[in-house]
Order: structure tokens, then C-alpha cells, then sequence
């Protein structure tokens, strides 16, 4: 009972319905900007901005121009980064499928920040008491019953909303079906362990030129918290090596000396 | 639209020409995606490479300007290649019939122009009629005099290689366009064309539209699911202000306005304006109830129903009537005084800005109804004015929004969709029916009090009863109309009278509202079974006419009655029953009311277009109906930088040219302005800005105005992207960030041995100078792309020219 | 044997120039820091969505740390290792310690979003967390140097029964001592195991959690080094130059290993190593200047028995192994990132200012708590 969201790219028509339901739901401000040469606007993800359309006009091979548009949000990683370093267990993988968030909990050490592979928590640097945002997967939504609000909002379809087995199922189909049309992978059936955002692209992410704005194509399948967690795993054996190694050492000393001391008294 | 959204997802191929919908009405790509999705391909054809073109599979690139060349180029090859919908053709267009032998058509003139006047005698533009007075036709179309073989030759001089010398578009682009649309001309296969302002907003507007219809009769896609030619409207109940009549020269229903000098009374009216044949020999029933409902009880038989408290059109401003252009040149040479801006933003959206200011200068008052302070509202605050030399007085008046109130909203499908009321209105602000509906109570006190009144019966005896706070249903009753001695709403057009014994506001919704209560409202209906799978909804809210989802739709059958295409049977002659099966609402005389027979298929097969005296469709449009020409004709835009390839008539002939000190044009191939410009709208935005511009989520998507340059412009002027350039034509000037794509790219056209290449630059024209943003970063500057445009209108409609004229591009 | 409050050092309690700079430097820091609480981290500091790290984590939290390291170091120099030479650096390294321990509790307390939930950590746990490991083992080990300066205070004041006391439960400080620094130590370069694709190649490893913690060691031995070196020259006591060459010794040894590990795990990593570009040049100033050198320098018996000498090699360890936290928090980053960073003028005011506060407390303790004398380790 894991759901995801299919976002395949091909559908895309660009037209940011998608980027603005998700500051309506999510209540979020409107930030001043300038234009932007390639349309999309605001430039990054920020605690005002979880869901931003990435504008990628690109030549094909035959020479004409071709215009994609890539909704970018959270992964919502089977095994998120972001909530196995936490200190206080803020961030939260849900069985559900989202990656969730505690603002009672944060203490706005930003670790998350640093550690997420995809580049998505963010912090509100406007505020003097800040917390961090990102994507929610429209969590409180779910609960209700409901699709995320930039899914219901799609006119295209491009955001398919479901389980995950099943998402991934349709998407090798349409892979399958028409495969001049698709990249033949899909985005985040193994990625950094499994998310539940998934993409379907017409072309390479590294045609596409995202690998550099958070679409990660070099963090191979590892679950990317594992990383800490091997590292925890050994912190008690170490706890309990360095521990017995000291006593030791110092009984070791303080025998020495007593028999030093012993020696001396009787020669 | 002659179809539906909904119905696009049935079309086997989608041209999309003239509009942009990924952007400016991106819900329709939840049916084009569902027809894509089935194998559908999509066409799309915008000189620059938009969303809606990113989806395409087929994009092609043409000048602005000359889809006119595009379509008679297809035109040609369908006929060359007898790929139109033969059967089709012969049975429901006007093609068999014969000309007046006396039209000729010569080098870009049809016959009867009249040089002085800058229009056409229509005299000859007519069919050739036998001795009962009924038109001749030749239904084997081999009659040189004929429709078709007049259309043949007219579209025979659109070669291919005159369709790439003007548009722009490469040969092989082009032959693909017309392979992969030419074949749904095969029976049972539809291809649908989606048009809207790259269509129309040209001197050339009506005829462009003409030639994606007279393509659409070819290919035999008039009244097929999946098929049609429509028109994707703009503003969110622009259908309904025009079927309500928000236009000068109709009044509700479209019927036309009464004329002083052709209707003096009213049997002049009836019997110039009605047709011996097809539905609209009914207008009479329909105008008289009208009359009813505007005057109740003042509307006699004796006085001609009050047919004299009606206004009468004149010739209008300089003999162009009363549109767009016309009432700014009246307020610019000062002949209108005051003005009500109800729910627009003029000092934005109008073409030739600066003209438009110095109209509104000359305003003795000007009442802005509006959710917020718009451009217009404060015009003379813009920048380069001083606000104390102005006099005008200006009123602003809080409106509520469309989430305020109550009431319906017509859609481009011609659904009206009752909408609620979701919040209470904020502030001050009042629904606009509240406003006009104090205002017409104060105007009738006034009248009544005044000894002075010239002439207040019209207003005094206005049927005006709504309550103080008027009451949106009791508006939609009357629009449904009643039979005057009971009050019983009727149950549509059809129980209308031409005696006064029935009233009805707009006899094309009459039936939306056929009972006393709240549950009589079909508008508001929202069932969602879908029997037919043609996504045809019959029970979701209620289509005019009379709940029709798709006009037209005799032609999606044979003249038998059988389905062109069995899995999309929109009516269906069942031989065994003797019946019509049908999943739409029948568009022709199927049923006898009287006796309840079904009338056998041959009858309805003569004549499937009911509104239409000869019952055929028009690919020849007799009298004048079209000011510029019964064929579409390829004229070039007013400002261009090429000579017209196709004719020596360079630009239309028929549009009228105004002449005041504000209303300068560019020459052709102008060298100061060696660059075409073209103008558009982005998702972002909506329209003149005050919408979008004043809120942060959508200000912070489309910050600042910019320009879509070429990088071979760029290059050229040295402009980098972002760099901020200034594009000027010779009417004014804008600042615009440069937006250096390759979505857009020069043009190499002209005639054979004259082949120029020019550069094309767009500009979306949502900016200004008020509201949270403006478009740049300077309060002293107005970032409005209008400052630019022509106020030149097409020959018919008057819609100004806003997507082509010349500019020059220079680094700021 | 405790004589009453009395003077150790000549000039006590004078205001020097050195001091009035450093309080000048203590207020500008207060300001910075009270803008930050009232406006915000975004107000005040330079850090952004990309770089949600900086200065203050890279100073004041991960170098801080590893400069305090000599606690620890010398703790089990001489009771571990049993190494009593030694003795007498022992309480001014504790000292120094507590001082690096203050400065990243303080350090973080400006750092974190929600300065006031600095003590969720202790009871929202998230065991899989470095960072929680790390809060618990930075808590509890400043807690022991809090206790055992506590005991250096009880002294002055002669409470020998409570002194008594803890004289027997001391090996379990010590002990719970080095076994916490072990562990936070080279957390704190755990930290970033988590990031290993964003990192620079030269940085990234799985070995950071090792070397951290060895360049703790150096970072602690260099700073005992420089801080006996200086405070014998400010409180005008003669140099402990043969136990320091002694030290000197040991941390060319430290040193030594470390390079050894650095270069064993570049080169079994494959990492490219030989570019010329600024995360390089950072790179090799890190390596080659502040490992390699130092440990030749000390190589050297004429250097290492010279005060100039230790000045010059200690100096510059303790340099190599704050560029080393630099390096790894931000350097690292610098090709994966859109921005780039450099700290705000407030940043640098606080950390200048937790800078001072570690000295003036170094310096109060210096002049108000036994720090130089034979101590209760010692007799025990
Ligand atoms: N988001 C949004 N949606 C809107 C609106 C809005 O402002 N914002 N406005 C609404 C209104 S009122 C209207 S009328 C509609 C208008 O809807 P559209 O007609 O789709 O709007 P435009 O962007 O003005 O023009 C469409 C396209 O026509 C192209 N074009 C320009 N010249 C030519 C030409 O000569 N031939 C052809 N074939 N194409 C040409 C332009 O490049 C442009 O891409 O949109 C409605 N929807
Ligand atoms: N260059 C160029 N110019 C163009 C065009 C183009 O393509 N290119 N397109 C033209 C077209 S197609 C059009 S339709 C015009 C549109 O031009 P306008 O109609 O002048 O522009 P809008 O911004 O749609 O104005 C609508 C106003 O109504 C207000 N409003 C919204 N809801 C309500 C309501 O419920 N009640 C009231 N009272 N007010 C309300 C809005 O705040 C807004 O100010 O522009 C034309 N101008
Ligand atoms: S993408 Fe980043 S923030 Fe989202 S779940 Fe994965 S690690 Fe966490
Ligand atoms: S910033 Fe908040 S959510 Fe992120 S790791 Fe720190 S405590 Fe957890
Ligand atoms: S799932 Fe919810 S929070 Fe995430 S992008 Fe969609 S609307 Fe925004
Ligand atoms: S709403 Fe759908 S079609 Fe529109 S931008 Fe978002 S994902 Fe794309
Ligand atoms: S803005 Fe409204 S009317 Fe236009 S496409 Fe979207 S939902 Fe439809
Ligand atoms: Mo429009």
C-alpha cells in the first residue's frame, strides 16, 4: 500500500496549473522575480516553491527545436536520506508513500538539506523562526481520501496518481506501446533505492540537461539511508571497544605499577 | 464551436491553426491528450513554436498572416488529389449550385469593387437561380459555372509552390500537413480545427476563418464527431455576452439590429430580415417575444410591439458602425463623451495605445466596474501624463467577482454551466447584474420625474422587474421566456409567437430554464452518464440549441441516415423501426410534432443545414454576407514587409483605413520597420493583466514584458538573452526583456525570384503600468505591448489587426 | 593545602590591549548574534538553499571540535597509555577543551533554525541519525569536561570531601571521556558519508568517520602545543619546551599516519587528484602544507626544540586540520552548487566573537582556577 505519482513527461503541456494548485493548497507566498530566459519562474525549489515546472528547450536530432516541461518536486524516497539523518525523526517515511514532516519536531539543524540527493528540503530563510519545506505529497489529503492537489489539477493527465506497483506497471506499458515516444526508463523505479515520484521522459535526463538541477543520475539504486545507517550500526561496537580498551589499558598500567611498587618494597 | 470540448477527444486528426490552447485554454488538452492517446495526430500550425506546438506531430511554421495561403494550398491539393468527401460535398455544400454568370474574380478583385468606396457591390456575388426562382445546381459539379468548378479554379493558383513562397512554411512541411489532414476526407474518418485570435485578429480575419471552414465542408467534417471548426473563445462567458448580444450590431439571439434606414417599422424588419426558408423563417416569433420581454405590457400589437422604443443603427461612427475601433475614434474625435468600462481594461488591451489614451483623454467621465484598480482606471495617472491636466471625471465601482455570484457562464461548446455562489462578495463590491440592475431603476425614476425627457417611454415602460436586489433566476426565466397571459415558462423555441402572446429573452437559450423552480434550471444539472460514449453528456448542464451538442449533426450521416462512421453515431435512420436512433439532439426535421413520425431520411438529406435558406453549407457565400469576397482570398496584412506572391491586391481591399493623426501605418516593406511583429497571450497571465498582474503567483511566473527574438536577430543587433531591447513600430514604443529562442525564426518568402528573408519577433501583451507588477522594473515606463499594434480592423468583424505589423528591434 | 584566592600570574585582572580587543570583538559578536535571533538566519547570514551550511558549522562546529580534541588526547596519554610526562598539560588541555565544547554548543545554539529546541534531540530520537549521535555524545562529553573543571574549581576552593568523591568515580569520566570523543570525533566527519555524490572526489569517503577523528588528535596535540607556548609567554612562565618536543614528537608521528591514510585512501579510491583548479588548490594546501610539512618540520630535532619551531609546525596543523573542515563542508561542494557562499559580516562577528569568549575564558581559568598545578589526577 505504497502510493506514488507517474509523471509522465511526454503529456506535459507546461502550463504550470500543477505549480500554482500546489501553492494554493499548500498556502504558500508569491516571490518577486525577474524574467526568466527559459520561462520557468521562480528559477529554484524554495519554502515557497515545492513543485516548479522545468522548461527545457532542446534541438532534436532532425534540427527542429522540441520544448519539454518537467514538473520537479520531492522523490519521496522508499528509503529517504533526508529523514534517516534527522536528529529528531522530523522527517518520516510513511508506509503511505510520503516523506512527511514534523514542524513540532525541527530543530533547523538543515541536515536534511545537505543530505538529500535531490536537493529538495528547504529552508524558510525569510523567518526568524524557520522550518523546513518541501513537497508533502499532499500527505493530510491522502488521508482524506483525496489525489495530491497538483494531480487533481492536471488537465493532461500528466500526473497519474496510484499505487506504486501499479504506476510502474502502466509506465513500462506506454514505454512498451510506443517506444519511439519514450526514454525507455523510468525515473525512480530504482533510483537511490525506489521513489515514489516516478517520471517517464522523452529523452535522456541528460539530453534534457537536469542532472544538474537535483535529477540525479549518478546515485546508482543505493537506498541512500544506509549510508548513516552503516554507520550506526557500528557506533555501539565501537562504543564498547574503545570502552573495554581503555579500562583495560589503565588496569593494565595500574597493575604494573603496583607490582613495580610491590617489587620495590621487598628488594 | 460547432462541437464541444469534450468532443475533440473523438477527432482523428486535430488541426490546431490560429490559437494556442496548450496555453490559453490548457483544459482542452485533457480531450486532445484522450485523442492522442487513441492514435489521433495533432497538427499544429503558429508561426512560433508554442506549448500547444511542443505536443505536436506535426508543427508547422507560417508566416503570420497568411493562413488564408495555407488553406487554399490544402484546398488545392484535396481537390487536385480528390481526396474531399465526395458524397458529402454533392449532397450537403452549396457545390453544385451555379453562379451568377456575371462573378468574375481577376487578379486579387472579385467583380464589383468599387474603387471610391474601398468596397465590393455584392451584386453579383449570387446564385443562378431557374425559372421557379429555386438556385440551379449541377450535381455532377462537372458546370464550369458551378461552385466547385469556380472553387477549383480560384484554389488552383495556390500550388505548392506558391503556398511556400508566401507562407513561409518548407515544401515538405507542407506536403506532409496536407497528406496527414487531406486524409480525413475519407468517409467515417474527422479532423477538427481549432482556431481563435492568430485566425482572427488580421485585416484578412473573416476570410482566414472561411478557409478552415471551406476546407472542413471538403473533408466532409461539418457536423461529424471528433470534427467541426471551433472556435476556441476567450473570455470565460465571451459566448454568452455575444449570444446576449454584448455586440453593436445585433440584438440578443443574433438577430440583427434594426437599421433606420432599411427598418423603419416593423413589418420592414420582419420582412427584410426573414428568410423564405430553412429555421429562421421563425425569426419573426423570436423578435416579437423579444420585444415582449423588453416591454411587457407597453408592447402591443398596436404599437408594433414597442418595435420604436427600440434604437435603430445608423451607419455608426464614420459609417463603420459601433465596434471596437470605431467607438475609440468617436471618443478620440470627442463625438462620445462618457463611457462605462465594464469588466475590461482598455488602456491595455486596445490596439494603438496611444491613440486609445488621448480618446480617453476627452472623456467628460469615464465608470470603471472592476474587482480591481486596472490600467484603465487610472489612465491618467500612465506614465507621460500629468494627472493634473486632466479632466475627466472617474468613477470606480467594486465588483464581485465570478466566485461572488450567482448565475451561468457559456462556454466555447455553448453549455451554459450554472455556477453558485461560493463567498459572499468582499467589501463593497456588488455582482454586475446588481449595478445594472440599479442602475436601470434609477434611470427609469429619472425619466419618470423629468418633464425635460425627450423621449422616455422606452425607458419608463421597460419591463424592469427583478426587485431591488435582483434576483439572478428571475433574469434567467424571462431569457427562457413565459407565455405572457400565465407566466408559465415555456418549454423552448418552439412555443415561441410572433402575436405577443409569448416573451422570451433570448429564444437561442430558451428551454435552459422550462419550469417554475429552482430543479427547472437544466443549466445547473451535473449528471454524468454518458450513454454514448461520445462524451456527449446530455444531462450535464444544457446546450443551445435546444440541448444540441454538436450542430450540424444531419451530415454526420449519410443521406440514408447511416453513420459515416458506425462507432460514432451521433443520429442513425433505424430501416427496421422506420426511427431515428439518435444520441444527440437531431438538427433537422426528424420527427413530425404534430402526428409523431419520423421523417424518413431523403427529406432532411436536402436540406441538413436548417439555419440556412439553401439548407447547404457554403463553400461560395452568396451576397455579401462576406464583405471581402465569397472565396477566401490570400490579401497580405496592412503592415508587410513583402509583396503579395498570390495577386497584385496587396492588402485587403474592402477594410476601412482610418485617418486621424494617431492612426499612422508603416509602408509596405517598410525600411525603418524591417521587422514583422506578432502578439500573443501566455498561460500565465490573463489578458490586459489586471487578473494575473496583481496576483504574487502569478506575477512571480511572468515577471517582466519580453520579446521572442530569433538568436539570429540577436546575433545580428548584438542582443544577448535577458538584455533589455526596445522594439518600436511607427506608433510608439515598449521595453521588453529579450527572450533569445529558437521557437521563433526568420521567414524566407516572397515571389518567385523576389525571396527576402525577414525576421518575425512576438510579444505577449498581458503588461502595463499599474497594478503589483507592471512588467520591468521601471514605474516610469508602460510596459504595454499595445503601444504598437494598428488600430486597423478586418473588412467584416473590425477586430483589429494585433498579429502582424512592423516593428524595429534595437537594444535598449 | 588550597591557599585562599590568590595571585598565580603577574598582571592579573589588567585590562590589556589584547583583552580590550577581544571584548570589542565579544560585543560586536553579541549584536550579530542578537540580530540573528530576532531577524532570522536569512537576515543575518550569507547562507542559502544551497549552501544551508557555513561558516558557523564549518568553525565553529566541526573545527571547534576538532581543535578541542587535546581533552581527550591527552586524557588518554596519561591514564590510558599512562604516559605521566605529560601530566602537566593535562588540565590546560581540558581547559581548551571545554572552551572548543563551549564554542560549538554556542556555535550551534545560533546555527540551528530553532535555537530554543536545542534539547529535542535528547528526547525525539532517531537512532539511525548521525547527527542525534553525535548531539548525545556532544552533550554528555561536555557534561564531563564540565564536571571536571568543576572539581579543578572545587579544588581552589578546597572541598576536599567532595573532591573525594569524584577522585573515585574519575576512571569512569576518563574513560566515558575518550570513549565519547572517539565517537563524535569522527561522527562529525560521518556527518557527511550521507552526501558522497555531491562531494568533491577528493573528499568524499567512507573513511572520513577515521580520519576526522585522526586529525582530532592533531588538532588537539597542535593546540596544547600553541596554547602552552602562548600562555607562557602571556602569563610569563617559562616554556615546557622538552615535554612539548616530546609532544612535538608524538604529533609528527599523528602527523605521519594521517597522511598515510589520506593518501592509501585517495589512491584505493581512484581519485583524480591531479587537476589544477581551486577545490585542487585547497586541496594541496590541505595535503601537502599542512599535513606533509608539519610532519617534516618536526621531523627535525633542531625544529621541534625550538620554540619557533613548534610555533611554526604546530600553527600550521592546527591550520590543516580547520582547512580541513572547510574543505570538507564547503570546498567540497563548490562543483555540485549553483551558488556560491561566502559568510555575511555577522557570521564572521560571531564566530569571531565565540573565538575571543574561548580565549577570555581560557584566560579566566588561566588566572581563577589551578590550572598549572600538580593536579588530583596525579595523586590518584
Ligand atoms: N492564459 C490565458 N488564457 C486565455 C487568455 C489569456 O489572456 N490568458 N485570453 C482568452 C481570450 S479573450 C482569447 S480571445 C483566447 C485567445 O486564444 P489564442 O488565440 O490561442 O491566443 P493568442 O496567444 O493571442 O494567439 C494564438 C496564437 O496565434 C499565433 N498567431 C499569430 N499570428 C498568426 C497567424 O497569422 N496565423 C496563425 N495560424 N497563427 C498566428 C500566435 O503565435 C499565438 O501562438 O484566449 C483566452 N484564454
Ligand atoms: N496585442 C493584442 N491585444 C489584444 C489581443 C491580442 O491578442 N493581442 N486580444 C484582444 C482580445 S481577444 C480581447 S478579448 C481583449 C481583452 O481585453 P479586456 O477585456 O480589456 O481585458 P481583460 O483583462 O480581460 O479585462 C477584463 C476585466 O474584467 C475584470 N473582471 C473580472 N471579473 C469580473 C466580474 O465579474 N465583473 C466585472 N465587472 N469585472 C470583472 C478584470 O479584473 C479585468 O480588469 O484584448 C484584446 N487585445
Ligand atoms: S527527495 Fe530528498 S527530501 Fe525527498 S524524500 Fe528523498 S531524500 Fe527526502
Ligand atoms: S532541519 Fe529539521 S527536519 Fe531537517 S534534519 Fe534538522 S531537525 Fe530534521
Ligand atoms: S503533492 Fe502536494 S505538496 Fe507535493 S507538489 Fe503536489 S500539490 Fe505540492
Ligand atoms: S498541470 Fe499537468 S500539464 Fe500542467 S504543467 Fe503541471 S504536470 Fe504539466
Ligand atoms: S482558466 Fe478556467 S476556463 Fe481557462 S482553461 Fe483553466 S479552467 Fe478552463
Ligand atoms: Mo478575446
Amino acid at each position: 500500500m505504497s502510493k506514488a505519482v507517474l509523471i509522465d513527461t511526454t503529456k506535459c503541456i507546461g502550463c504550470r496549473a500543477c505549480q500554482v494548485a500546489c501553492k494554493s493548497w499548500n498556502d504558500l507566498k508569491g516571490e518577486r522575480t525577474v524574467f526568466s530566459e527559459t520561462w520557468s519562474n521562480p528559477r529554484f525549489l524554495s519554502s515557497n516553491e515545492y513543485n516548479r515546472i522545468i522548461f527545457r528547450e532542446i534541438d532534436r536530432p532532425d534540427g527542429q527545436v522540441s520544448w519539454h516541461f518537467i514538473s520537479r518536486r520531492c522523490m519521496h524516497c522508499n528509503d529517504p536520506a533526508c529523514a534517516s539523518v534527522c536528529p529528531v525523526g522530523a522527517l518520516e517515511k510513511m508506509k503511505e508513500g510520503p516523506v512527511v514532516y514534523d514542524d513540532g519536531k525541527c530543530i533547523g539543524c538543515r541536515y536534511c538539506m545537505m543530505a538529500c540527493p535531490f536537493q529538495i528540503p528547504k529552508f524558510e530563510w525569510g523567518s526568524a523562526v524557520p522550518l523546513i519545506r518541501k513537497c508533502t505529497f499532499c500527505a493530510e489529503r491522502q488521508a482524506l481520501g483525496l489525489a495530491p492537489s497538483c494531480v487533481t489539477t492536471c488537465p493532461t493527465g500528466t500526473l497519474l496518481f496510484g499505487e506504486r506497483p501499479q504506476l510502474l506497471k502502466e509506465a513500462y506499458r506506454r514505454i512498451g506501446s510506443e517506444p519511439k515516444k519514450y526514454y525507455p526508463q523510468v525515473y525512480g523505479e530504482k533510483t537511490a533505492g525506489g521513489t515514489s515520484t516516478l517520471y517517464l521522459t522523452a529523452v535522456s535526463l541528460e539530453d534534457l540537461g537536469l542532472t544538474r538541477v537535483g535529477f540525479r543520475t549518478d546515485l546508482g539504486d543505493v537506498p541512500q539511508g544506509i549510508y548513516g545507517r552503516a554507520w550506526m550500526s557500528k557506533v555501539p561496537f565501537v562504543a564498547v571497544a574503545v570502552g573495554g580498551l581503555c579500562v583495560g589499558l589503565h588496569y593494565l598500567h595500574k597493575r604494573r605499577a603496583e607490582i613495580k611498587a610491590e617489587e620495590r618494597k621487598e628488594g | 464551436m460547432t462541437n464541444h470540448w469534450n468532443d475533440l477527444a473523438n477527432s482523428d486528426c486535430l488541426m490546431i491553426i490560429g490559437c494556442n490552447p496548450a496555453e490559453n485554454h490548457p483544459i482542452s488538452f485533457k480531450w486532445i491528450t484522450k485523442a492522442q492517446e487513441k492514435g489521433a495526430k495533432l497538427i499544429v500550425a503558429d508561426p512560433r513554436f508554442t506549448r500547444s506546438a511542443s505536443k505536436a506531430d506535426l508543427y508547422v511554421r507560417l508566416r503570420p498572416g497568411t493562413d488564408v495561403a495555407l488553406m487554399g494550398g490544402l484546398i488545392n491539393y484535396v481537390l487536385q488529389n480528390n481526396l474531399f468527401h465526395k458524397d458529402y460535398v454533392v449532397n450537403y455544400t452549396n457545390a453544385a449550385f451555379l453562379v451568377n454568370k456575371d462573378f468574375t474574380f481577376n487578379d486579387g478583385l472579385f467583380s464589383g469593387y468599387q474603387n471610391d468606396k474601398r468596397a465590393y457591390n455584392p451584386a453579383t456575388w449570387d446564385y443562378e437561380v431557374d425559372k421557379d426562382g429555386k438556385p440551379a445546381t449541377d450535381p455532377t459539379l462537372s458546370n464550369p459555372r458551378c461552385v466547385f468548378q469556380l472553387m477549383k479554379a480560384h484554389y488552383a493558383r495556390y500550388t505548392p509552390e506558391m503556398v511556400v513562397n508566401t507562407t513561409g512554411v518548407p515544401m515538405e512541411t507542407f506536403m506532409k500537413m496536407a497528406a496527414l489532414y487531406g486524409a480525413t476526407g475519407q468517409p467515417g474518418k474527422s479532423g477538427s480545427i481549432l482556431y481563435a485570435m492568430g485566425g482572427t485578429q488580421h485585416s484578412t480575419g473573416v476570410q482566414i476563418i472561411r478557409g478552415y471552414s471551406v476546407l472542413q465542408q471538403l473533408l466532409g467534417n461539418m457536423g461529424m464527431p471528433g470534427g467541426g471548426i471551433n472556435a476556441l473563445r476567450g473570455e470565460n462567458n465571451v459566448q454568452g455576452s455575444t449570444d446576449m448580444a454584448l455586440l453593436f450590431h445585433i440584438v440578443p439571439g443574433y438577430m440583427a439590429i434594426p437599421n433606420e434606414a432599411n427598418h423603419p417599422a416593423l413589418k420592414d424588419y420582419l420582412e427584410k430580415e426573414t428568410p423564405k426558408a430553412g429555421y429562421w423563417s421563425n425569426k419573426p416569433k423570436f423578435f416579437v417575444s423579444l420585444l415582449k420581454a423588453f416591454w411587457g405590457d407597453a408592447a402591443k400589437k398596436g404599437n408594433d410591439f414597442a418595435y420604436d422604443y427600440l434604437p435603430k443603427i445608423g451607419k455608426g461612427f464614420q459609417g463603420a458602425g459601433y465596434s471596437w475601433i470605431p467607438l475609440f475614434e468617436a471618443m478620440g474625435a470627442g463625438t462620445i463623451k462618457g463611457m462605462l468600462v465594464w469588466g475590461m481594461n482598455p488602456a491595455v488591451s486596445s490596439a494603438n495605445l496611444n491613440q486609445t489614451y488621448a480618446a480617453l483623454d476627452k472623456l467628460e467621465w469615464l465608470a470603471a466596474f472592476d474587482l480591481w484598480e486596472t490600467d484603465t482606471s487610472v489612465f491618467w495617472k500612465r506614465p507621460g501624463a500629468d494627472p493634473k491636466k486632466n479632466k475627466t471625471e472617474v468613477f470606480l465601482f467594486p465588483a464581485a467577482d465570478s466566485l461572488e455570484k450567482e448565475g451561468s457562464a457559456s462556454n466555447s461548446g455553448r453549455w451554459l454551466q450554472w455556477r453558485y455562489q461560493a463567498v459572499k462578495p468582499h467589501g463593497d463590491a456588488q455582482s454586475d447584474l446588481w449595478y445594472a440592475n440599479r442602475l436601470g431603476l434609477e434611470l427609469k425614476k429619472l425619466y419618470q420625474g423629468d418633464p425635460k425627457a425627450a423621449f422616455p417611454d422606452p425607458i419608463v415602460n421597460l419591463n424592469w422587474n427583478y426587485g431591488d436586489d435582483a434576483d439572478v433566476h428571475l433574469v434567467a426565466k424571462e431569457v427562457n421566456g413565459y407565455t405572457v397571459a400565465d407566466k408559465k415558462q415555456v418549454v423552448n423555441f418552439t412555443a415561441l409567437k410572433d402575436d405577443g402572446s409569448t416573451a422570451c429573452g433570448n429564444w437561442i437559450y430558451s428551454g435552459s430554464y422550462p419550469g417554475p423552480d429552482k430543479k427547472n434550471n437544466l443549466m445547473a444539472r451535473r449528471d454524468k452518464k454518458d450513454p454514448s460514449g461520445l462524451g456527449l453528456y446530455a444531462n450535464w448542464s444544457w446546450a443551445w440549441p435546444v440541448n444540441r451538442r454538436i450542430i450540424y449533426n444531419r451530415c454526420s450521416a449519410d443521406p440514408a441516415g447511416q453513420p459515416w462512421n458506425k462507432d460514432k453515431a451521433l443520429v442513425r435512420w433505424d430501416q427496421a423501426a422506420n426511427a431515428w436512433k439518435n444520441n444527440d439532439v437531431p438538427d433537422f426535421g426528424w420527427i413530425n410534432p404534430q402526428t409523431k413520425a419520423h421523417i424518413t431520411p431523403d427529406v432532411s438529406a436536402k436540406a441538413p443545414f436548417i439555419m440556412l435558406p439553401e439548407g447547404k453549407s457554403r463553400l461560395f457565400v452568396p451576397k455579401g454576407l462576406c464583405k471581402d469576397g465569397p472565396f477566401p482570398e490570400h490579401y497580405e496584412a496592412l503592415e508587410c514587409p513583402f509583396h503579395n506572391p498570390v495577386s497584385k491586391q496587396q492588402s485587403n481591399p474592402a477594410v476601412k483605413i482610418w485617418k486621424s493623426n494617431f492612426d499612422k501605418l508603416a509602408e509596405v516593406c517598410d525600411p525603418r520597420f524591417p521587422i514583422i511583429a506578432t502578439t500573443f497571450r501566455v498561460t500565465e497571465h490573463w489578458q490586459a493583466g489586471a487578473m494575473t498582474r496583481n496576483l504574487t503567483w502569478q506575477s512571480e511566473m511572468m515577471p517582466e514584458m519580453f520579446v521572442e527574438i530569433s538568436p539570429t536577430l540577436a546575433k545580428a543587433k548584438g542582443i544577448k538573452a535577458g538584455d533589455w531591447v526596445k522594439v518600436s513600430s511607427i506608433r510608439g514604443e515598449v521595453l521588453a526583456r529579450a527572450n533569445v529562442t529558437r521557437r521563433v525564426a526568420p521567414f524566407c518568402c516572397g515571389a518567385q525570384g523576389f525571396q527576402n528573408t525577414v525576421e518575425m519577433v512576438a510579444l505577449p501583451w498581458h503588461f502595463g503600468f499599474a497594478g503589483y507588477i507592471t512588467g520591468g522594473p521601471d514605474a516610469r515606463k508602460n510596459y504595454a505591448c499595445n503601444q504598437l499594434a494598428p488600430q486597423v480592423g478586418d473588412a467584416n468583424t473590425m477586430i483589429p489587426e494585433y498579429k502582424v505589423f512592423l516593428v524595429n528591434v534595437e537594444k535598449a | 593545602m588550597a591557599e585562599k584566592v590568590q595571585k598565580w600570574y603577574p598582571g592579573e585582572g589588567k585590562l590589556t590591549i589584547g583583552r580590550a580587543i577581544l571584548y570589542v570583538v565579544l560585543v560586536l559578536g553579541l549584536i550579530s548574534a542578537a540580530a540573528r535571533l530576532f531577524l532570522g538566519l536569512g537576515a543575518t547570514t550569507n547562507l542559502n538553499d544551497a549552501f544551508p551550511w557555513g561558516l558557523w558549522v564549518s568553525f565553529d562546529i566541526l573545527a571547534g571540535v576538532a581543535l578541542a580534541g587535546g581533552g581527550f588526547t591527552m586524557a588518554a596519554t596519561i591514564y590510558i597509555f599512562n604516559l605521566k610526562k605529560f601530566e602537566p598539560l593535562l588540565r590546560p588541555a581540558k581547559l581548551s577543551a571545554f572552551m572548543g565544547y563551549l564554542v560549538f554548543v554556542i556555535g550551534l545554539f545560533f546555527d540551528l533554525g530553532q535555537p530554543w529546541r536545542i534539547w529535542h534531540p535528547m528526547v525525539m530520537w532517531n537512532p539511525h541519525s548521525v547527527l542525534f549521535e553525535v548531539s548525545w555524545c556532544v552533550m554528555l562529553y561536555t557534561t564531563v569536561l564540565a564536571i571536571d573543571l568543576f572539581i579543578i574549581g572545587l579544588e581552589r576552593y578546597g572541598k576536599e570531601s567532595w573532591i573525594k568523591f569524584f577522585r573515585d568515580i574519575y576512571l569512569v569520566l576518563v574513560v566515558a571521556g575518550i570513549m565519547l570523543s572517539t565517537l563524535h570525533q569522527s561522527s562529525l566527519g560521518a556527518l557527511f558519508l550521507l552526501m558522497p555524490q555531491k562531494m568533491s572526489d577528493l573528499w568524499a569517503t567512507k573513511a572520513l568517520g577515521p580520519l576526522f577523528f585522526c586529525s582530532a588528535v592533531i588538532g588537539g596535540m597542535s593546540v596544547i602545543t600553541l596554547e602552552s607556548l602562548l600562555s607562557s609567554k602571556i602569563y610569563k612562565r617559562k616554556p615546557e619546551i622538552g615535554i612539548l618536543s616530546d609532544l612535538g614528537k608524538g604529533l609528527a608521528i599523528a602527523l605521519l599516519v594521517y597522511f598515510a591514510m589520506k593518501v592509501t585512501d585517495l589512491y584505493a579510491r581512484g581519485a583524480t587528484v591531479w587537476v589544477w583548479d581551486w577545490v585542487h588548490f585547497w586541496f594541496f594546501v590541505e595535503l601537502f602544507g599542512t599535513v606533509a610539512l608539519p610532519a617534516l618540520l618536526l621531523s627535525f630535532p633542531e625544529v621541534r626544540k625550538t620554540q619557533k619551531g613548534l610555533y611554526w609546525a604546530a600553527g600550521l596543523a592546527a591550520f590543516g586540520v580547520v582547512l580541513n573542515r572547510f574543505n570538507v563542508s564547503l570546498t567540497s561542494y563548490i562543483g555540485y552548487r549553483q551558488f556560491g557562499y561566502f559568510p555575511s559580516a555577522m557570521e564572521i562577528f560571531v564566530t569571531a566573537a565565540l573565538i575571543a569568549m574561548g580565549i577570555l575564558i581560557f584566560d579566566l581559568g588561566m588566572r581563577y582556577l589551578p590550572i598549572h598545578r600538580s593536579e588530583l589526577g596525579g595523586e590518584h
